[in-house]
C-alpha cells in the first residue's frame, strides 16, 4: 500500500491504495466519482477515458503510481454550472443511447477540440478511434463534436 | 368480484394539492365483464401534476437505451396535452402490483403500452377539462387542452396547475368514452426530442447498476467454472485471503434451482453455477487476487462441446439426410435431379454471438437475516430487463418471500437480451447471503464474455434450383440447429413462418435438433438473425446461377404484396418486406449507379 495525492477536477484527495491499482478503480471505488466507467479493463474500449494534464488517458491501465498532475474526469469537465459545448452538443443531437460510454466519448472528443477547434470527419474519427459504443452512435458523436466546435468558435 | 370499470384509473390528491392519476388494475376485475379492461393488466405508469405546473411522469419499463424512458411519457405528454418542457421523468420502483408487466424484450415496449399510455394522457387531460368547465363556468364541450393550459373558445384559459387540485375531485372518464387526438394534431410524437436523461449522463451523473454505491458495501466478483455443469473443489483459499484488500474468498455450489423461471425464455437459466467467489475492499483488489486465483474443477457431468464437433455433428446429419419434416413438397426432389436445371448447394454455418453489453454483468445486493424471528430481507440494485425475475430467483434460491425482496432496477449499459437472463445477479444475491454484508458484484469483461448467454449458433444445408428459365425449380432446405434435453433454445429452429418458406410453392424444408449445453438466450430475434442471413444469401446464390439482377429475382419470389395470414400482424407481410428489400437493396443500386429510385414512396410512419 501506499499515499498518493491526487490532483482530480482541482480537488487534491489523499488515497491510501496498492500502488499498482489503475486510476480507474481509485476514482470509482475511492473516490466515488463512478461517472468514468469501466468497460473492458485493458485500454480498449475508451470508456474509461479521462484527461491526464489535458491528454486523454485510458484510466483503467495507468497505475495510480504514474499519475502525476491534472486529473480531469467527466464530472470536472463542465465550468461550475455551465456545460462543456461538447456536452450541451451531446444534449441538442440527442447522443447517447444506452449512454454507458459516453462520458468516455466526450472525454476524448474534448481533448480532440483543445487541440484542434476545427477537426474535419476524419481528424474526428482517428481520435475517436479507441471509443466503442455499442449501441453505434458513431454518426450522432461526429455531428455533436462539429457542431460543439462550431460553437466554441462563435463563443 | 365486480368492480366498476372506473376504477382502473385511481386518484388521489397530492400533500401539495395536485392530482395524481395512478393507472393500476387488481387481476380481478380483468374478464368477460369488462372487455374494455382486458390488458389492463399492462397499464404501468402513473402521472402527477403539481400546483407549480410540474408534470411528473413515472417511467417503469427498463431503459437500456432502447430511448423507453422518453418514448411513454411522450405519448402520455401529447395526449393530454401537455408542453413537453413541462413533463419530468422519473423512474418507477420495481411494483408489478402497481405498474403492471414490468420488462423489455422483443421490441415490444411500445406495441404493447401505446394504448394504455393514450389512455392514461386522454384521462389525465379529459380531468382537467372538467375542472376547467367548473372553475369557468363554461360548458366543457367549448374547452380543449392545449400547451399545458386548458384553452375555452373565447380565449380565456387555465394553466394545468392552476386546475390541478380540483381536477382531482373529477369523475374519471370511462376508458370507453375516451377520443384520441388526431395525429394530424400530433405535437410532440413524431417529433425529436432528447431522451431525459441525456444531460445527467453527459454530465457524469447517471447512475447505471455498477456505480451503485452503499453504506458498508463489499465488491466481489465471481468465477465461475470454465465449463458449464462443472463445480469447483478447492482452490489456493490461504493465498487469496491473504491478499491485501480481500476480505473473503469462498466455494459456492452449484444450484440449479435458482433459475427456475415461469417465463419460458427464462427458465434455468438464472442457475447458479458453481465456482469461486472474491470479496474486498476495492473492485480492482478482488480482481487482482483474481489472476492469482487457482482452481481445482470437477468437469464430471460439465459440457464437452466445442464448435469443431458441432460442426462434424452437423455434416454427419447432413450426410445421413432425414430431420424432421417442416413442409415437404413432391416436386422438389425431381426438380433437384432434372439436367435441364441448374442446381445450387450449400452448407452454412452461423456462429454463437456475445453481447457484449458496453457495461459488463453486475448487480449489488444487500441481505439481511431477519432478527428475533423477523423474515430475512434482501434488496437488490440491478439492470436488468425483466426485474421481477428478481424476486423469482430470490425465492427459488434462498425461500425468500416476494414481499421482503426490494428490486430497484437501474438503467442498463446495455441489454440485447443479454439482461433477461439474472445468474449475475444470483451469484450476487449469494455472495451477500454468505458474507452478510451489502456487496456489489462484478464480472470482468473475460468473465462477461465467458458466462455470456449466446445468441445461438447452427447450421443449414441448402439445395436448389433453378429452371432454364431462371425461375427458382426447388428450395431444399435442412435446418440443424440445438435443444437443451427438455426445451427449446429460443432462436434456434425454424418457426415455420419464415420467409421464403410461406411464400413458394416449391420448398421442402426439414430440421434437426441436437443436445448440448452450451449457454444461449435471447439476442436481438435470435432466430431471425440467423435465418435471414442464410435464407437471403442463399437467394443471391440462386440469382447468380440463374443469371438475374439478384434484386428482381427476390421480389418474384416474395409475390405479389400481401399478408401471408390476413389479421394477423406476426404474419408475414410481403409488401412490407417489398417496401423494405426495395429501400435497402435499392439504396445499394443509387450507390453503385447513381440513378436508382424507389419505384414507391415508402411511409415510415
Amino acid at each position: 500500500m501506499g499515499k498518493f495525492k491526487l490532483n482530480v477536477n482541482g480537488e487534491v484527495h489523499e488515497v491510501d491504495v496498492d500502488p499498482r491499482m489503475p486510476l480507474l478503480w481509485v476514482l470509482r471505488d475511492k473516490l466515488k466519482l463512478t461517472g468514468t466507467k469501466y468497460g473492458c479493463g485493458i485500454a480498449q474500449c475508451g470508456a474509461c477515458t479521462v484527461h491526464l494534464n489535458g491528454t486523454a488517458t485510458r484510466s483503467c491501465v495507468l497505475p495510480v503510481a504514474a499519475v502525476s498532475g491534472e486529473v480531469t474526469t467527466i464530472e470536472g469537465l463542465a465550468s461550475g454550472a455551465d456545460l462543456h459545448p461538447l456536452q450541451a452538443a451531446w444534449i441538442e443531437h440527442d447522443v447517447p443511447q444506452c449512454g454507458y460510454c459516453q462520458a468516455g466519448q466526450i472525454m476524448s472528443a474534448a481533448a480532440l477540440l483543445a487541440t484542434n477547434a476545427a477537426p474535419s470527419d476524419e481528424d474526428i474519427d482517428t481520435a475517436m478511434a479507441g471509443n466503442f459504443c455499442r449501441c453505434g452512435t458513431y454518426t450522432r458523436i461526429r455531428k455533436a463534436v462539429h457542431s460543439a466546435a462550431a460553437a466554441s468558435s462563435e463563443a | 368480484m365486480s368492480m366498476n370499470r372506473r376504477d382502473w384509473l385511481k386518484v388521489s390528491a397530492l400533500g401539495s394539492g395536485g392530482l395524481l392519476l395512478q393507472m393500476t388494475l387488481p387481476v380481478a376485475a380483468e374478464g368477460p365483464d369488462h372487455p374494455a379492461l382486458v390488458r389492463s393488466k399492462e397499464l404501468n405508469v402513473y402521472l402527477q401534476i403539481d400546483a407549480s405546473g410540474e408534470i411528473t411522469i413515472y417511467s417503469a419499463t427498463p431503459e437500456m437505451g432502447q430511448g423507453i424512458k422518453t418514448t411513454l411519457p411522450m405519448i402520455i405528454a401529447e395526449e393530454m396535452g401537455a408542453r413537453w418542457e413541462d413533463v419530468t421523468v422519473i423512474d418507477a420502483p420495481e411494483d408489478m402490483q402497481r405498474f403492471g408487466m414490468q420488462g423489455a424484450g422483443g421490441s415490444m415496449s411500445v406495441p404493447r403500452q401505446i394504448g394504455s399510455m393514450r389512455r392514461m394522457g386522454a384521462s389525465a387531460r379529459e380531468m382537467l377539462i372538467g375542472a376547467a368547465a367548473l372553475l369557468m363556468e363554461v360548458e366543457r364541450e367549448d374547452l380543449q387542452a392545449r400547451d399545458s393550459r386548458v384553452i375555452h373558445k373565447s380565449g380565456a384559459e387555465r394553466s394545468f396547475g392552476q386546475l390541478a387540485s380540483l381536477a382531482v375531485q373529477q369523475p374519471v372518464p370511462d376508458p370507453e368514452t375516451l377520443t384520441f387526438k388526431d395525429p394530424d394534431d400530433y405535437t410532440i410524437i413524431g417529433t425529436s426530442v432528447t431522451g431525459v436523461d441525456n444531460l445527467v449522463i453527459a454530465s457524469g451523473r447517471s447512475q447505471f447498476g455498477i456505480d451503485v454505491e452503499l453504506e458498508g458495501m463489499h465488491y466481489a466478483n465471481y468465477t465461475s467454472c470454465p465449463r458449464v455443469g462443472g463445480k469447483a473443489v478447492k482452490f489456493n483459499a490461504d493465498e487469496i485471503r491473504a491478499l491485501p484488500g480481500i476480505t473473503h474468498a469462498f466455494i459456492l455450489e452449484p444450484n440449479a434451482d435458482a433459475g427456475k423461471a415461469q417465463m419460458f425464455f427464462i427458465d434455468g437459466m438464472a442457475k447458479l453455477r458453481g465456482g469461486v467467489a472474491i470479496v474486498g475492499e476495492d473492485t480492482w483488489s478482488v480482481l487482482d487476487a483474481k489472476s492469482k486465483l487457482d482452481v481445482q474443477w470437477d468437469f464430471e457431468g460439465a459440457s464437452t462441446d466445442t464448435w469443431e464437433g458441432q460442426i462434424a455433428q452437423a455434416r454427419d446429419i447432413v450426410a445421413a439426410g432425414g430431420g424432421e419434416v417442416r413442409l415437404d413438397n413432391a416436386a422438389v426432389e425431381p426438380a433437384l435431379a432434372n439436367p435441364d436445371n441448374t442446381t445450387v448447394e450449400g452448407f452454412y454455418q452461423f456462429p454463437y454471438v456475445s453481447h457484449i453489453c458496453m457495461e459488463p454483468m453486475n448487480c449489488t445486493a444487500d441481505y439481511r437475516a431477519g432478527k428475533n424471528g423477523a423474515d430475512d430481507t434482501l434488496e437488490v440494485w440491478v439492470g436488468s430487463q425483466f426485474p421481477a425475475q428478481i424476486k423469482e430467483l430470490a425465492g427459488n434460491f434462498l425461500g425468500l418471500k416476494p414481499e421482503n425482496v426490494t428490486v430497484h432496477p437501474l438503467r442498463m449499459g446495455g441489454g440485447f437480451g443479454r439482461r433477461a437472463i439474472h445468474d449475475y445477479a444470483t451469484e450476487a444475491i449469494a455472495i451477500s447471503h454468505h458474507v452478510g454484508v451489502p456487496v456489489k458484484m462484478t464480472w470482468t469483461r473475460t468473465d462477461d464474455i465467458h458466462n455470456d448467454w449466446h445468441r445461438v449458433g447452427g447450421f443449414e444445408q441448402m439445395r436448389g434450383a433453378v429452371d432454364p428459365a431462371g425461375k427458382l425449380a426447388a428450395w431444399d432446405q435442412h435446418y440443424i440447429g440445438y435443444k437443451y434435453a427438455n426445451r427449446t433454445v429460443i432462436g434456434s429452429g425454424l418457426r415455420g413462418n419464415e420467409f421464403p418458406m410461406v411464400a413458394l410453392a416449391n420448398a421442402r424444408v426439414r430440421q434437426s435438433m441436437m443436445d448440448f449445453d452450451t449457454q444461449c438466450g435471447a439476442w436481438r430475434a435470435p432466430g431471425s438473425n440467423t435465418n435471414a442471413f442464410v435464407e437471403q444469401s442463399f437467394i443471391h446464390e440462386l440469382a447468380h446461377a440463374a443469371g438475374r439482377d439478384h434484386l428482381e429475382f427476390l421480389l418474384e419470389l416474395m409475390g405479389a404484396r400481401r399478408w401471408i395470414k390476413e389479421g394477423d400482424v406476426n404474419a408475414l407481410n410481403t409488401g412490407r418486406a417489398i417496401d423494405v428489400s426495395w429501400l435497402r437493396l435499392g439504396t445499394v443500386r443509387a450507390r453503385q449507379s447513381g440513378n436508382w429510385r424507389p419505384r414507391s414512396p415508402i411511409r415510415l410512419r
